[in-house]
């Protein structure tokens, strides 16, 4: 990991950032804001270390921090496109310096100065940084006032195990408007316990099911919300193993399927890759209260936990994100608006 | 665009100019240019050397090239060829407008003619780099049609990783054969199966490919006949369908119907050559269409040399390339 010791790594305190960080990576359930958040964390000492070298090393820095990164723990997206955004924002510094007729900052100035020195630029893509930090702050928050244009009195709503975003969204209609919520338990970590706990508080009636039943019950389930890991370039969406059975019940019943995540999420690269299902967890969480673990036959058997399931567009509805609620078919416009497409492969 | 012509000499000068236009056009092609670059080609050449002195004179001389070349234009270049065409013109347009000195304007002209060619020279590349990401190694695709786009990243593909592709025979001209060739000399597997065979085959193929010749403003294709019917068919397979295709065949065309594409003169003949031991009665009746239209709903990503696209953004890179 350490093998390619660049210039920037050398700093203690870098160093320290990145192997911490790394190893949140590694761990199960991870926060994605957390992640985020170190992320941001990390990027902010690299460039302030990095600036006086010039805008292109700090570039080059921030792009081999992405790699870093997703060679750490190659499916997290989050960490890459915190550094994307990064990207983004000294590209467009880039493109001001290069040609100064772009530069619009500072439009009445009686004298304006063409190059901006390392100092300037330093403090523009700090800023830049904050204000991603400050988007992080009001992502639950701008999720969870939608709600109450999706939840209506009375509804029967369906959720798959535990997410924060879905947690906030039906904390906030719960304050004004009487619900049931039907959770199905996510028999890999039984986190829909964890959710039916969070909102035994609230103003809901809870029914808490096994994974199986969600077909059965489905019939009776007015919309269905659930949360994300990443939402892919196309509009598709990763989720937890369990949430496509989900999404094809809510399909074949034509009850819509809502996705709530924040845009930390939104990655511009497609699910074309099989390597991106492919990740598996500790088969000791399926064959946990298994009797005959132990037993010489059981042993030639293979057993299989994939983490992850893909949903595609066509069985989502709506995408509610901190941005407001759109469509998956809208993807690619934010995409633009975030990314730039030469940073989808660091 | 004649009614402007009055006497004969006019007349014999629009005509030899229109045949120097199309030699240079099929001269461009005998180089193995695609159509686009082509007429791209011979328009910055039509402005090099024109002795017009007026942005209006040169913009009558390049109307009056264009419709030489699509003459000549086989029907299935027809779509991408007034597409890029179109762009050309939008750009000298714009380029009059911005520059005051027609001199100046025509330096630009030029440089932009020049500039545009070689970016739809190296489409191709981008589209192979960007489109082999999607082909996996041990995947099975379906192909129809004859496109040199999608050749170009079987073969780029086919570089790291192992995959089997099923080729349509492609009648009635059977293009499918020599497609299958070029496959062949770049180390793919190949098989060929007859174009009603794509139903029977649909359930072991993990992802059709094709190219187009034109995409419509909503994200839907214009491509060889039978391309419609693959797609319908893949998409009650759920298979996803991917067209590889550049960017300046996207056209701010918006077909309706089938029968609203450009029909080729022989639609109503006979194609060749029928199987050989068939004999049938002239009163029968031939429909033989060369494009069909596959609408967006059928098609999962497009790749293109702007990046991969859905189809719902087509429109949008439409507009900004129309600009």
């Amino acid at each position: 990991m350490n093998h390619s010791t660049e210039n920037w790594l050398i700093g203690k305190e870098t160093r320290r950032a990145l192997n911490y960080l790394q190893k949140e990576l590694r761990e199960e359930p991870f926060s994605g804001l957390r992640i985020a958040k170190e992320t941001l964390r990390l990027l902010r000492i690299v460039v302030s270390s990095v600036a006086p070298s010039g805008l292109d090393k700090v570039e080059d820095a921030v792009r081999q921090l992405g790699r870093e990164l997703t060679r750490g723990y190659p499916r997290c997206f989050i960490a890459e496109n915190m550094a994307r955004r990064v990207l983004k924002v000294i590209h467009e510094e880039l493109q001001i310096a290069n040609n100064p007729r772009l530069d619009t900052s500072d439009l009445g100035s009686p004298c304006r100065n063409p190059v901006k020195n390392a100092k300037t630029v330093k403090n523009i893509v700090m800023e830049s940084i904050s204000e991603i930090e400050d988007e992080l702050d009001a992502v639950l928050p701008n999720i969870a006032e939608q709600s109450l244009e999706h939840i209506h009195s009375n509804e029967v709503l369906l959720t798959f195990g535990h997410s924060q975003s879905v947690e906030e969204f039906l904390k906030s209609a719960a304050e004004k408007r009487h619900f049931e919520i039907i959770i199905a338990e996510c028999e890999l970590d039984y986190s829909g316990h964890r959710l039916a706990k969070n909102l035994s508080e609230e103003n809901v009636d809870i029914t808490l099911i096994s994974d199986a039943a969600v077909v059965a019950l489905m019939s009776r389930v007015h919309k269905v919300i659930i949360g994300a890991e990443a939402i892919m370039a196309d509009g598709s969406v990763l989720a937890a193993s369990g949430t496509f059975m989900v999404a094809a019940a809510a399909r074949h019943y034509a009850v819509p399927l809502v996705i709530c995540a924040g845009l930390h999420k939104l990655t511009p690269l497609f699910p074309h890759h099989p390597d991106i299902l492919y990740d598996v967890l500790s088969p000791s969480q399926v064959i946990e209260n298994c009797k005959v673990w132990n037993e010489s036959w059981f042993r030639q058997l293979e057993v299989s936990c994939p983490r992850l399931d893909l949903i595609q567009s066509q069985y989502i509805r709506l995408l509610v994100t901190n941005s407001g609620g759109f469509s998956p078919s809208y993807v690619y416009r934010i995409l633009n608006e975030f990314y730039d497409e030469i940073d989808t492969f660091l | 665009m004649n009614g402007a012509l009055q006497n004969s000499h006019e007349q014999e000068l629009y005509s030899t100019f229109q045949k120097n236009v199309i030699e240079l056009f099929e001269h461009h092609l005998a180089t193995g240019s695609a159509y686009a670059p082509a007429a791209t080609s011979v328009l910055t050449e039509v402005i090099k050397s024109s002795e017009e002195e007026t942005v209006m004179g040169l913009e009558v001389q390049l109307k009056q090239a264009t419709d030489a070349i699509l003459k000549v234009a086989p029907i299935a270049a027809f779509v991408s060829l007034k597409a890029s065409t179109e762009l050309f013109l939008r750009f000298v347009i714009r380029t009059s407008l911005e520059s005051s000195d027609f001199e100046e304007c025509k330096r630009r002209l030029i440089k932009r003619g020049e500039y545009f060619r070689g970016l739809t020279e190296a489409s191709r590349d981008k589209i192979a780099e960007v489109g082999e990401r999607f082909i996996q190694d041990g995947s099975v695709i379906l192909t129809h049609g004859n496109s040199r786009v999608v050749a170009a990243v079987f073969e780029r593909a086919a570089k790291t990783k192992r995959f089997r592709v099923y080729v349509t025979e492609g009648r009635p001209d059977g293009s499918g054969y020599s497609f299958a060739e070029r496959l062949l000399s770049a180390g793919v597997s190949v098989t060929i199966i007859l174009d009603s065979c794509v139903g029977f085959i649909m359930d072991q193929v993990d992802l059709v490919l094709v190219g187009a010749e034109g995409v419509a403003e909503n994200g839907g294709i214009i491509n060889r006949v039978g391309s419609l019917q693959v797609a319908i068919v893949a998409s009650s397979y759920n298979k996803p369908v991917f067209v590889a295709v550049e960017s300046y065949k996207f056209s701010r065309i918006y077909p309706l119907r089938q029968h609203d594409l450009p029909l080729p003169s022989k639609y109503r003949e006979p194609w060749y050559p029928l199987l050989p031991e068939v004999k049938i009665s002239k009163d029968v009746q031939f429909e033989n269409p060369a494009s069909d239209f596959t609408p967006p709903s059928l098609i999962s990503l497009l790749f293109t040399d702007l990046g991969v696209l859905t189809p719902a953004a087509v429109s949008d890179e439409l507009i900004r390339l129309y600009q």
